[in-house]
């Protein structure tokens, strides 16, 4: 989770990633940031990401979006 | 059948008064009845091609459904490997039948819209080699409605591959959902959970509903027939002699033309939203102050939002996460490691998506070149990102500063304004020598000299479409600061709220710019 917190902090910094519950209906990441997010996570935690993964369920929250991760890790 | 045409009125009317006398359990049918009848009224003999579309994308998704039923029954005493080998064969076997039923779909709409520009284009070349074959141009008008039901059909498919609802089984439903009546012509593109079972079921009356249809229908009017037209008259006689015009008319023009295709896109979709809203049917907004962006992507996040949200979902993610652009990224990230190689997918993914919304308004240059100016623009802001904000350090400028803002806010419409020239003009050259010439003659003194008013439009147009104009961006901010007006005309005392109504009405009947014998000026979104 740290690291995902990192990532995200990197790509658009001053956001309190920990408590925001919804990042794509408050408009915090655009459809840039959200690909600038899915190569780092595929880079980092060496999953595959497919659009299939890109819906705004997987990305409401750092919460969610760490879901997704460890859901497709165990894929 | 315009949407500002006395027939469109009627209709609406006949097909509410229906609606709302029959049971509730069959009023899914009478609107499924209007809108073929609307359909048939308005394009018969282009019916074919939409018939064709409903049929095959209903197969296909029923035929993916089936299939994911297929799965789970198989699959169930298998182990976990074995499960995951069927589940490949299986996406693979559905991803074939979308491809091929998205080919076939697009085909019809890229082979309409693409045909006669190529042929053309062959012509021109054959000409330019001295070559004394020409090709006949065989002339034929867009089905109705193919850019938005084509997209819409395609994203349900899409949708239904990958899983995210079941196929609608019921046919019937299904050709509701895809001809529903209000957004055939010029969108919002729907999403089938958006709207199919609000389509589906039989709405009880409601006077809020039926009220704020009303309202936002005549405002759209307002917009389209007082604010648009009139400003068509200046846009077309600019335009019909724009070698005649240069320096600040040709800065005129361009404005007026942008808030022209706003009022009358935006008021199109109040009229089309309005039109739902008396059925009970809410449908999604495709306009939130686009003028208010601060940057390009915002802009395209605001205007047109069902078709940026389509180019979005459906091309540029699939796009960005292609094995193409993975490799091509990978490679370049085992060479080099810095910012821009980073963004590698996002711009081979916003290449595509900026020339295929270009291609979709239509078969010509300046519509590739339209598409191409936005992924320059957004590219290059991408690209120095990271200088801005250095400087904005730098020099201490604090992101949320109203002076910041407001060079933000102007820049980008001033982006907007040079890109929907080249989106009006006919040709690229017209816009290469329209933009060329705003450097020659920039004086104010063509708003005092009497010049403005032999562009077709007398003083009291122009008093008429300042004060109108002043409302439209009135009601925008309002709405922006979370004032809700229907609601708030709607709760005033009887002698307030009907003299608002009667002056929107005759506002409309009064102050409209109409043609010859009071014929309606079509749509531009219309056209696609």
């Amino acid at each position: 989770m740290e690291e995902l917190l990192k990532i995200l902090n990197e790509i658009k910094p001053g956001v309190d990633f920990l408590n925001e519950t919804d990042l794509i209906e408050n408009r915090i990441l655009d459809s840039i940031e959200i690909m600038e997010l899915a190569e780092e996570i595929m880079d980092v935690f060496e999953i595959d990401l497919t659009p299939m993964d890109i819906v705004p369920e997987n990305f409401k929250s750092a919460e969610t979006i760490y879901q997704m991760i460890e859901r497709l890790r165990e894929e | 059948m315009a949407f500002n045409s006395y027939v469109y009125v009627l209709f609406l009317i006949a097909a509410v008064i229906i609606y709302y006398c029959l049971p509730k359990k069959i009023r899914w049918i009478e609107l499924l009845c209007v809108n073929i009848i609307y359909y048939l009224i308005s394009g018969l003999q282009y019916s074919l091609f939409f018939v064709f579309s409903i049929v095959t994308v209903y197969i296909a998704g029923r035929f993916i459904t089936l299939q994911d039923q297929k799965f789970d029954m198989i699959t169930q005493n298998l182990t976990r490997e074995e499960q995951k080998e069927k589940k490949k064969a299986f996406a693979k076997y559905k991803k074939r039948i979308v491809v091929l039923t998205i080919l076939l779909n697009l085909g019809i709409l890229i082979f309409r819209k693409y045909f006669l520009f190529v042929l053309f284009n062959i012509n021109r070349v054959f000409a330019l080699l001295h070559i004394s074959i020409q090709i006949p141009q065989i002339s034929f008008a867009l089905p109705l409605g193919i850019s938005f039901y084509t997209l819409q059909a395609v994203g349900y498919l899409i949708d239904v591959g990958r899983g995210q609802y079941k196929a609608e089984k019921n046919f019937a439903k299904f050709v509701l959902f895809m001809t529903f009546f209000p957004h055939i012509i010029e969108g919002p593109i729907c999403r089938y959970s958006q709207t199919a079972s609000s389509l589906a079921e039989g709405h009880e009356f409601s006077k809020e509903n039926f009220l704020f249809g009303i309202q936002r229908i005549g405002w759209g009017l307002f917009k389209k027939i007082v604010i648009a037209d009139r400003l068509d008259i200046l846009v077309n006689h600019i335009y019909a002699n724009y070698k005649e015009y240069s320096g600040t008319l040709i800065i005129v023009v361009a404005v007026a033309y942008t808030t022209q295709l706003y009022a009358e896109f935006s008021g199109c979709m109040d009229i089309v939203i309005g039109s739902a809203q008396l059925f009970g049917i809410t449908l999604p907004e495709n306009f939130e102050h686009p003028f208010a962006s601060k940057s390009i992507q915002e802009y395209w996040r605001r205007w047109h939002i069902t078709l940026g949200k389509w180019f979005k979902d459906y091309v540029f993610y699939p796009v960005s996460l292609s094995a193409f652009s993975k490799k091509i990224a990978r490679k370049l990230k085992s060479r080099y490691n810095n910012y821009l190689v980073k963004l590698t997918s996002t711009f081979i993914a916003l290449f595509v998506v900026w020339t295929l919304t270009g291609m979709w308004h239509g078969g010509s240059f300046r519509y590739l070149l339209y598409g191409w100016y936005y992924f320059f623009i957004i590219a290059a802001g991408l690209v120095i990102e990271p200088f801005v904000i250095q400087i904005r350090e730098h020099f201490h400028i604090q992101e949320h500063s109203i002076i910041y803002v407001c060079f933000q806010r102007s820049r980008t419409f001033i982006l907007i304004v040079i890109g929907l020239m080249i989106f009006r003009a006919t040709t690229v050259t017209q816009f290469v020598n329209m933009f060329s010439s705003i450097f020659n003659g920039l004086t104010i003194s063509v708003f005092f000299d009497g010049t403005m008013l032999k562009l077709g439009l007398d003083k009291m147009d122009f008093y008429l479409l300042f004060a109108s104009v002043f409302l439209m961006i009135a009601v925008g901010t309002l709405q922006t600061r979370g004032i809700k007006i229907r609601q708030f005309v709607a709760n005033q005392a009887i002698y307030i709220r009907w003299p608002i109504y009667y002056a929107l009405i005759m506002s409309i009947i009064v102050f409209g710019a109409y043609g010859k014998g009071y014929t309606p000026v079509a749509f531009i979104y219309a056209n696609f």
